[in-house]
């Protein structure tokens, strides 16, 4: 078979089926992979072809979301469809990205070859786009280029010349607004033509790197049975990437073939030639003349609005100055706007408490229901004002694209502990829950820098201890005349405390258990826009349902099983105290036996109690203090807000339990334990190992350990018991 | 309501409990990853939004 001739890319035909366009034998549906960089609008326009027909799983061996969908041609002919995840080039640095490039050589066993491309290109960033591109063109796969966000690029005083790119890369182009449902019809009408043509776009590879790639791309056709396209290709690759081994990921290559790289690699030392930088320089300028042909920009649009306003965002100083404004107001908003609703409940949850008690006669069922279920759930649901307050500023800042200026900021900070802005997005997730947070360390390419990125993430405060901290703010700082100020300052005190954990923690594995070199990022700061307030509800609503269900479901179950432990087995005596009976019940057992343990932190067992159940779930510990002290109070008749509880709690010797030392003790407490059997499952599936998770369970609950024990132990010497 | 009849009635609410918890925790091995019950867990937004409409978990 015929080589593409040294010295240009221009694609030589395939073999046999791919002559004219088609894919394969007629009854055979074809398969499309989605490519693109990152928010390009991969993910919209795959769910606007596919609709509801798509499967999610995972590919074998790695921890990537495999995404298959199938849509219709005009002729009512099937057709698959492989979302691929999102990368800026086919040399792959991260799992997702190495994936992408194995699916397009087809190196998956699981995966068959996609008989055609699909580039998903950003119009408002043409010439980053078309780096990813041109590398796929270079495969000789029918190909479709997708020019979307077309309206973005107008707003940007961008225009393209559509046809004029068509005949530069010799493939189809087709405009299109997946967001909006635009150019999805020439789309479909592209994908049902049988007679795509083969790119016929040409570059001139240097001089000095032309018979290497010859070399190497007949190397890998006899020895290591490459398809000519695919052995041009991965020839390429190899000498454009320094790491042969990521190049080669789970196709080792031949003996032969790395020894003839060598070979040519040594040359080039000899002769002070960059042969990396030499074939990435020539793509660049191939590509920019594509984009000089094709691309006007409308000098009277001036920067882009988003560039002026980066200059203020990501200022070193205003920068650090906006994001804690942008904190303190969110923080501010939770205690101030949640009040009123938040005591609508209460109230409604204290009544419904005394209506069942007025209705059924005194017992066990009475008190499951009442101290067990309605204590236990009532305790977590009162929180939903805030919680919702918090997830809306969220959206509101994800939709109108701050989020990744924060990561941005924070990527200075990030590079003095040994990691880069790149962790950061993980560990921001992870304010919200750590689990998307440790699942979108997979974007990570230093398989170091991931693991402690999984490792610290969970230290970053996430929603679930949300009602751990009100509780005990609203317990520390009790009544009306305290003022939002210091209840905004505690919570964002015990923020920062985790933040800062997490970033101390990432600083020690980073020079202790996982060297590494900080490597350089390059982050894509998407333009702003004005977020979609029916977005932002929407999401607000969703968690709003999540959180509910969560309350009616587990929680309500955990309550109703920490109450039956709490209540049995009964007391021999019928007259015994209410303590009493807890005391000597299965969880007033367990507890007692944890609390030499915890005593020198200042709690006594019913804590315990509370520190166990939330294992199963932060949130618990709230329903625990309700179910527990729910079954303590004295008056049956009415049923005391669980605050006050709390407050009239008492030692046997009479000393008051929760003090503001033992509030704040606890806050930090929860600040640094790792208390999340979901985190820890999902750690394990992310690292292939227990080894990792139960590292982490150790020094985090350790940490909070050691940290509570200074706190208390201070705090009682200076005097604030 | 006797004292009685109460206390296996809450004797089995218990029961029914600690069933669902079992039951849930054993089918949901091995799908973490599909994310947790927490309010903040994303996953695939537009795929939960379709699983929803399709009455699958």
């Amino acid at each position: 078979m015929d080589l593409p001739p040294s010295g240009s890319a221009s694609t030589s035909p395939l073999p046999g089926h791919f002559a004219s366009g088609g894919a394969g034998p007629a009854h055979a549906a074809p398969t499309f992979a989605l490519v693109g960089n990152p928010n390009c609008g991969k993910s919209t326009l795959f769910n606007a072809l596919t609709g509801l027909k798509q499967k999610v799983g995972n590919y074998p061996g790695v921890t990537v979301e495999k995404k298959l969908g199938e849509c219709y041609s005009q002729h009512g002919r099937a057709m698959k469809v492989i979302d691929l995840p999102g990368a800026y080039s086919l040399a792959a640095r991260s799992p997702d990205e190495a994936v992408m490039r194995d699916v397009l050589l087809g190196r998956r066993s699981d995966t068959p070859q996609p008989d055609r491309i699909i580039c998903i290109v950003d119009a408002s960033n043409l010439e980053r786009n078309l780096y990813l591109v041109h590398q796929v063109l270079d495969l000789g796969r029918p190909t479709i280029v997708a020019l979307n966000m077309m309206d973005v690029a107008a707003r940007a005083g961008v225009t393209i010349d559509v046809a004029r790119l068509e005949r530069d890369l010799g493939v189809p182009v087709i405009p299109c607004e997946a967001a909006h449902g635009k150019g999805l019809v020439e789309i479909r009408l592209a994908m049902s033509r049988t007679d795509l043509p083969l790119p016929r776009h040409s570059w001139d590879i240097p001089a000095p790197i032309a018979p290497a790639v010859s070399e190497l791309q007949a190397s890998l056709v006899q020895n290591d049975a490459r398809q000519p396209l695919i052995a041009r290709a991965e020839a390429l690759l190899l000498l454009t990437d320094q790491d042969p081994l990521r190049v080669a990921g789970s196709a080792p290559h031949s003996a032969r073939t790395i020894a003839i790289l060598e070979q040519w690699k040594t040359r080039w030392h000899a002769a002070a030639i960059d042969w990396s930088g030499a074939l990435v320089n020539s793509r660049y300028e191939a590509i920019s003349r594509i984009c000089g042909d094709v691309v006007t920009r409308d000098s009277r649009a001036g920067p882009p609005l988003s560039d002026r306003l980066d200059g203020v965002v990501v200022h070193p100083f205003w920068g650090w100055a906006i994001f804690g404004g942008i904190m303190a107001a969110i923080f501010f908003s939770i205690f101030s706007f949640a009040e009123y609703p938040m005591n609508l409940i209460d109230g409604g949850v204290a009544a419904f408490a005394d209506w069942v008690k007025s209705v059924m006669p005194p017992g066990d069922l009475r008190d499951l229901i009442t101290d067990g279920a309605i204590a236990g759930v009532g305790g977590v649901v009162i929180f939903l004002p805030q919680i919702l307050i918090l997830f809306f500023f969220i959206g509101l800042l994800e939709d109108t694209g701050y989020m990744a200026r924060a990561a941005f900021i924070m990527d200075r900070l990030m590079n003095k502990v040994g990691l880069n802005g790149r962790s950061f997005i993980p560990m921001l997730s992870s304010y919200a829950c750590a689990i998307p947070g440790v699942m979108a360390t997979r974007t990570i390419e230093d398989a170091k820098d991931r693991l402690v990125t999984i490792l610290v993430a969970p230290l970053m405060s996430c929603s679930a201890r949300l009602p751990v901290y009100l509780l005990m703010i609203a317990a520390l700082l009790p009544g009306e005349a305290v003022s939002t100020g210091a209840k905004v300052g505690l919570m964002f005190t015990m923020y920062a405390l985790g933040t800062l954990g997490a970033f101390a923690f990432a600083w020690l594995f980073k020079r202790t258990l996982l060297k590494g070199e900080p490597p350089l990022m390059i982050m894509e700061l998407p333009p702003y826009r004005m977020p979609r307030i029916r977005d932002v509800a929407l999401h607000m609503t969703e968690r709003a349902m999540m959180f509910l269900r969560k309350a009616g479901t587990i929680i309500l179950a955990l309550s109703i099983v920490l109450w039956a432990l709490t209540t049995y087995p009964k007391h021999e005596d019928p007259e015994a105290t209410s303590q009493e009976q807890i005391a000597q019940s299965f969880a007033g057992t367990a507890g007692h036996a944890i609390e030499p343990v915890i005593k020198p932190l200042g709690y006594d067992w019913r804590i315990g109690i509370g520190l166990i159940s939330s294992f199963a779930a932060r949130e618990v510990f709230v329903s625990s203090m309700g179910v527990i002290f729910g079954v303590e109070e004295v008056d049956e008749e009415d049923t005391t807000p669980l605050r006050e509880a709390l407050l009239a709690a008492r030692w046997p010797d009479g000393r008051q339990l929760f003090t503001p030392l033992v509030c704040f003790s606890l806050m930090v407490f929860y600040v640094f334990a790792m208390q999340c059997l979901s985190t820890v499952a999902v750690v394990k599936r992310e690292t292939n190992s227990w080894k990792w998770p139960l590292f982490q369970i150790a020094y985090m609950t350790g940490t909070a350990y050691v940290a509570c024990l200074v706190i208390h132990l201070v705090g009682r010497l200076v005097g604030w018991a | 309501m006797s004292a009685d009849v109460q206390r296996w009635f809450a004797l089995g609410v218990v029961a029914v409990a600690v069933a669902w918890l079992v039951w849930r925790w054993w089918s949901r091995r091995g799908r973490e990853h599909e994310g947790c019950d927490c309010p903040g867990a994303r996953g695939n937004p537009d795929l939960a939004k379709i699983k929803k409409r399709l009455g699958r978990k």
